[in-house]
């Protein structure tokens, strides 16, 4: 095959945490598919404090193939997490197009990368590369929930890797500076985004479960609004309750019923109380959810691209 | 042939050297390997005058450079370009400084920091604070030719181009120098200023190596679009970049702290693979011109430009003309603190031997000490 490199810069940032046997075969996969296709590429690893010698995988690797394009370790403090690593290689990188890799697997088939590019020039900011099923309930729960409330058209799954433009960078760094979720941030940018979906179920990575939970009510919270209506609902529902009680004991009280001493005025102060709080309530969280809009999201429209006719 | 004082290195420092003494009537020579003067380091660098901005993290640094700016803007101004903007900014992220501390930075060492918005410059989220600086590019042709102009008619003082010390011997009050043309001269003075040769000549000697860093670096030389014509920017202090004006010549220079090095090697004399190619030109012990070598690498223009062209805004545009290629020397102590220390040590007495190492233009001043 002679055909012409690609002149766009690209860049690969991936994830490392404890994956040394992976490393190689990974590398050999990326490196090969970046080198076919670009004139200009860059990788930069971002090493999550792995405690084994994943690091020195990449060294090793490196020492093999002779070093013709520079690839750059991102090692971090101490352990992170998938996002905040990710951030921090996406903010090193320099590509005109970037490829996301959260993990290392391989489960995609070869050519996926250049197609996956390919995609993006055709007039996606964001492409994805994900298999059709998601690997869990919980997973599959949350991307559920996700997608029903996050006023998106695109929907969110278990990507394999994506493609994001330096626009689509740009664009989600002006939304905020350093997303708590990409993949909720990207649906939430407003550009074109497209999933190449593949057969079959995606491979299980582990990712550390008491931060992927709060990640994920994080962003449920940030990114959507089912928070704000789960809580608006509630508090409502309540304030209604308070309401009956309230008509209820009066209704008692004038209707000339004989209930016990004092149970009229108790029943009184109580559901005029808790209906003052209930309404207070629903108040503060409709403040909450204005305050989170201001602070979070500090563009106020989104515009996917301007259309001349 | 016998002379008040010998220099090795026809670059600013020893050129400047050379004027001090010359016009004090003292006999001078000076010897450059190159076929003329300042073909290297003088020439091949940014081509900053140096105010301070730089060095964040090296207060004592940043006082002394303010103070030497003043005067070589004084001396020197004939061959600087003043008209343009210095826009220094902090990067968001990656940077060692940022927003807040830069402006205490530069309140500190009373140098001129004015806020300006980095929207203006930068695409979203990637500065977090841009400052209108001052700050002067030189055109070291012009500098050459104010210095050779000036040395012309002093008959004491000799320039000799495409000669070096081969041999160095000490006579007990004098140095008895054998060049590599054979011819034998001597002197109780002797200034070593050839920059990354520094240790060359230690070598030669028998004296201990500073110890240095040696970068091969490369300053790309563009030519921009309107916007950026009138300014020059500097992310700093991380992997960042520059592309500022480059002297009087129309063009700007590029370079960027992860890209502008090519080689690095940590030896007292400093080894590098593409030495092999060189075809005998270059060896450890005697490093040759990088510009001139056959064997200098591939531009680093892809990586270099693309840096840049993330951080800037689009109507910044520039495109390639050429790369010039150079050795810098860094003392190893100034790596973590940044500061670019002027170093100027006496490593023998009688005869007097004085070693000078300097990363920056206008401390130059430093030298007067030992001359007098």
């Amino acid at each position: 095959m002679n055909r012409e490199k690609e002149s766009n810069f690209v860049s690969a940032v991936v994830y490392l945490h404890d994956n040394a046997e992976q490393v190689s075969p990974f590398l050999e996969r990326v490196y090969n598919e970046l080198e076919q296709h670009f004139k200009q590429f860059e990788i930069i690893m971002v090493n999550d404090a792995s405690r084994d010698s994943s690091v020195e995988e990449i060294r090793r690797f490196m020492s093999q193939k002779g070093r013709t394009m520079p690839l750059t370790i991102v090692n971090m403090s101490l352990y992170q997490g998938v996002e905040l690593c990710m951030n921090a290689g996406l903010d090193l990188s320099i590509g005109d197009f970037i490829f996301e890799f959260d993990s290392l697997s391989l489960s995609y088939p070869e050519g996926q990368i250049f197609e996956a590019y390919c995609t993006a020039l055709t007039g996606y900011d964001i492409v994805s590369v994900r298999p059709r099923r998601s690997r869990s309930f919980t997973s599959r729960l949350f991307y559920g929930v996700f997608n029903r409330f996050s006023g998106s058209n695109y929907k969110i799954g278990t990507d394999i890797f994506r493609v994001l433009s330096r626009r689509a960078l740009n664009r989600v760094h002006a939304i905020s500076t350093t997303p708590a979720y990409r993949k909720a941030a990207y649906a939430a940018s407003g550009l074109k985004l497209y999933a190449i979906e593949l057969p079959g179920t995606a491979a299980g990575t582990d990712t550390n479960q008491p931060l992927r939970l709060s990640l994920a009510v994080n962003s449920l919270v940030l990114y959507t609004d089912v928070g704000y209506r789960v809580c608006a609902g509630i508090s409502l529902l309540m304030l209604l309750c308070t309401l009956a009680e309230l008509v209820y004991t009066l209704v008692v009280f004038l209707g000339g019923g004989h209930p016990i001493e004092g149970w009229t005025t108790t029943m009184l102060v109580i559901s005029v109380g808790f209906f003052g709080v209930f309404l207070i309530l629903a108040l503060v969280l409709k403040y909450l959810s204005l305050v989170v809009d201001l602070i979070f999201r500090q563009q106020k429209y989104l515009v996917e691209g301007i259309e001349k006719l | 042939m016998n002379w008040d004082k010998i220099i090795f290195g026809a670059g600013l420092y020893g050129l400047y050297a050379a004027l001090q003494c010359g016009q004090r009537g003292e006999k001078i020579l000076v010897l450059e390997r190159d076929p003329a003067p300042f073909m290297r380091a003088t020439y091949i660098n940014q081509a900053r005058v140096h105010m301070g901005y730089h060095y964040p993290r090296s207060f004592s640094t940043a006082i002394k450079s303010a103070h030497y700016f003043e005067r070589f803007h004084h001396d020197y101004e004939f061959c600087e370009l003043t008209s343009f903007d210095q826009i220094y900014a902090t990067s968001a992220q990656y940077s060692w400084t940022n927003a807040a501390e830069f402006r205490r930075f530069c309140r500190a060492a009373k140098i001129r920091c004015e806020d300006l918005p980095p929207e203006r410059f930068f695409n979203p989220g990637l500065c977090d604070g841009a400052y209108l600086t001052r700050e002067y590019t030189y055109d070291a042709q012009i500098l050459k030719q104010y210095f050779l102009d000036k040395l012309a008619p002093l008959k004491n003082v000799v320039l000799r181009c495409g000669e070096q010390p081969a041999a160095i011997e000490n006579l007990g009050d004098h140095w008895q120098i054998r060049t590599s043309k054979e011819a034998l001269e001597t002197t109780p003075f002797l200034l070593n200023a050839t920059y990354a040769g520094v240790n060359d000549i230690h070598a030669m000697m028998g004296f201990e190596p500073f110890k240095i860093k040696y970068e091969l670096c490369e300053i790309i030389l563009c030519t921009v679009a309107k916007p950026l014509e009138n300014i020059g920017i500097t992310v700093m202090d991380g992997p960042f970049f520059s592309i500022m004006p480059f002297g009087k010549t129309g063009l700007h220079s590029l370079t960027s702290v992860t890209f502008t090095p090519h080689v690095t090697s940590y030896d007292a004399l400093p080894t590098f693979s593409c030495q092999q190619r060189s075809g005998g030109m270059c060896k450890p012990g005697s490093l040759y011109n990088c510009n001139e070598c056959p064997a200098k690498p591939a531009s680093a223009w892809p990586y270099m430009s693309q840096l840049a062209r993330k951080y800037l805004r689009e109507e910044f545009g520039f495109s390639y003309q050429g790369s010039l290629f150079s050795m810098k020397p860094i003392l190893k102590a100034s790596e973590i603190d940044d500061s670019r220390p002027t170093v100027v040590r006496v490593l023998s007495d009688t005869p007097r031997f004085v070693s000078v190492l300097s990363g920056k233009i206008n401390t130059v001043y430093d030298l007067d000490e030992v001359l007098s």
